[in-house]
């Protein structure tokens, strides 16, 4: 396999530092091609050097500088194994030519819409710090998560537990810290932040701060929900406790009140609703709205989405309200909860080549595998108040219609999502109790950590 | 001084000694116009130059400093290498080869002396310009 000549991580490529059964190691994952590879940390520090301005020998040169060289031999064969698997790019970034169409200016002016009624507590269990694979860090939160580590003891020294975001650039901008067994670095014994134990909430990056709100602009208001990934997400709804609070400073009245670090995402505009329709912004946020006012715990929530998404591709927003319920018939739901079923499979396998016995999205991954292996039929609601609130959350929030595919697709991803946490709650081992109690929140987690969203995509 | 590794030993093999000699990589000179590719590894008095000479189908180490007999012992001890008596021998079979390689080496023995005058009359081309290489080559720095 031939090295590029000046060679560079591919920008999209995910480098994370692991300490996984007791065994430091960085994963490279590459979410184009879904490939997951595993090298030596003292084989990523010298990676780090191949900016694209260093030719092989110059690599060579920089590794020993680093007192890290082994061979030229040890190094041509790291980067004829990543060459082969497709992470690597040559040469230093080119500046890419301006889109064809410019993406949607962020309006700082945008009155904020918070989901009605809804407040969340965290019930510091750190179930979230077990979850995500990308704990993400300013250089400036990650300077001072520096200094607080000062005061912990952590299994890795905190000043070389930083990777890029993405790709290899020392310099980016945004960094995500290491995991131990799965978890933050920081996060301690006790399900407790270490760097909020220490120095107060303002010591934690922002995203852990703003968790789990989400922000989507429909070009009216900015939606605030909550992501639907987190036991506490759905506890909160149930019977909100009394230290519960707004999911954003109550406050904040726009987008502007929120600070720059608010990531907002937007809602296209035309809608794409199914393959061959497409509507407003207004009848979306009309079609949210009345999904959110209707949605009570009394319906399926299973059949609400799938009798949409039939309604919606038949004729369009249009009377699309929970009247259209119509639960799928197995033959129906089948390859949807198999295509699942078979990427969770998939994906299980992978995890269990390099996480740790007691790494959570390991045993996550493995659950779903094994609920979704022949699933029983019929599936019915254990807890359809649970089920009712994700679609409210998720309508309020036009989650449906941001993430790339038409809002009729993304009515029977959740749909399937759904039936097949109803599954999880039959069968496989649930990862910690709170998992048993509402198994649709590691579901949703994991289709974004563990990769498994891709799976709706394979389905016609 | 300069030791000749015996074929097909090269830079895998002095960067395993490298490590194990303690040498760290220095700078590494690429194949440009005439110029041999070279590596060149350090100590804290001496420095290691590893050739890989295109020209004459050979890799060797050029070692510089007060007192590389040390050095050149135990770059032998771990790397395999050719003496001047072997390249010598090689001469029976090989005597294009081997008339370069006494250069390298820096051959000092009388019958080397005697193979390189030989040549440097005899009536084949390849073996005259074998022959000039080599007596040029001992009088390169480092050549002993």
């Amino acid at each position: 396999m031939t090295i590029p000549e000046r060679p560079r991580l591919a920008p999209e490529v995910l480098a994370r530092l692991h300490l996984a059964d007791g065994e430091a190691k960085v994963i490279l994952h590459d979410p184009r091609r879904d490939v997951v590879l595993e090298i030596e940390p003292a084989s990523w520090m010298v990676l780090r050097q191949a900016d694209g301005t260093r030719d092989l020998d110059a690599l060579c040169l920089a590794a020993a500088r680093s007192g890290l060289y082994r061979g030229e031999a040890d190094l041509r064969a790291l980067l004829e194994g990543l060459a082969e698997a497709g992470v690597l790019v040559d040469g230093i970034p080119q500046p890419a030519p301006p889109a064809p169409v410019d993406a949607p200016a962020r309006d700082e002016r945008r009155p904020l819409e918070p989901l009605p009624g809804y407040r969340f507590a965290c019930d510091g269990n750190g179930s979230c710090c077990r979850t995500y694979g990308s704990v993400t860090f300013t250089r400036l939160e990650a300077l001072r998560a520096r200094v607080t580590a000062e005061r912990m003891t952590l299994p890795l020294p905190a000043d070389e537990a930083f990777t890029p975001l993405s790709g290899g650039d020392p310099e980016s901008w945004a960094l995500a810290v290491a995991q131990v067994e799965g978890r933050c670095l920081f996060l301690e014994g006790d399900g407790l932040c270490g760097l909020h134990r220490r120095d107060g909430a303002l010591a934690k990056p922002f995203p852990c701060r703003f968790y789990p709100a989400m922000l989507v602009d429909d070009g009216v208001a900015v939606r605030v929900s909550a992501l639907p990934e987190c036991s506490c997400v759905y506890a909160s709804a149930e019977r909100p406790s009394d230290d519960a609070a707004p999911l954003v400073d109550p406050g904040a009245r726009t987008l502007a009140e929120l600070g720059p670090q608010a990531t907002v995402v937007h809602v296209p505009d035309p809608v794409p609703l199914s393959p061959m329709r497409a509507g407003s912004v207004a009848a979306l946020r009309a079609f949210s709205a009345a999904l959110v006012d209707a949605l009570d715990g009394t319906q399926d929530a299973a059949a609400v989405a799938w009798g949409l998404a039939a309604h919606i591709e038949a004729r369009g927003l249009e009377g699309a309200t929970v009247e259209a319920a119509v639960a799928p018939a197995r033959d129906e739901a089948l390859p949807w909860l198999s295509a699942l079923g078979a990427r969770a499979r998939e994906v299980a396998g992978v995890e269990a080549t390099w996480r740790g016995g007691s790494d959570r999205s390991r045993a996550v991954a493995a659950w779903i595998a094994e609920a979704l292996a022949d699933p029983p039929w019929p599936l019915e609601a254990t807890d359809p108040a649970a089920e009712a609130f994700y679609l409210r959350s998720l309508a309020h929030g036009h989650r449906l219609a941001v993430e790339g595919r038409p809002l009729s697709h993304g009515l029977r991803d959740r749909a399937t999502r759904i039936l097949a946490a109803r599954a999880m709650a039959r069968r496989g081992a649930p990862v910690e109790p709170q998992d048993a109690r509402w198994p649709l929140a590691p579901l949703e987690a994991a289709m974004r950590n563990l990769r498994l969203s891709p799976y709706a995509d394979s389905v016609a | 001084m300069r030791i000749l590794l015996t074929p097909p030993a090269g830079r895998d093999e002095v960067d395993a000694a490298a490590l194990a000699l303690g040498w760290s990589l220095a700078n590494v000179y690429p194949r440009r116009d005439g110029r041999p590719r070279q590596v060149v590894y350090a100590t804290g008095e001496a420095l290691i130059t590893f050739v890989d000479d295109h020209r004459v189908d050979a890799r060797y180490l050029v070692l510089s400093g007060h007192d590389p007999d040390a050095l050149a012992d135990a770059a032998r001890e771990t790397l395999p290498t050719l003496s001047e008596a072997a390249v010598l021998e090689l001469a029976a079979t090989d005597r294009v080869r081997a008339l370069c390689w006494l250069g390298v080496v820096g051959a000092t023995s009388p019958a080397a002396t005697r193979v390189i005058e030989e040549a440097l009359e005899s009536d084949e081309a390849p073996v005259r310009e074998a022959a000039r290489f080599a007596a040029e080559a001992l009088g390169w720095e480092g050549a002993s």
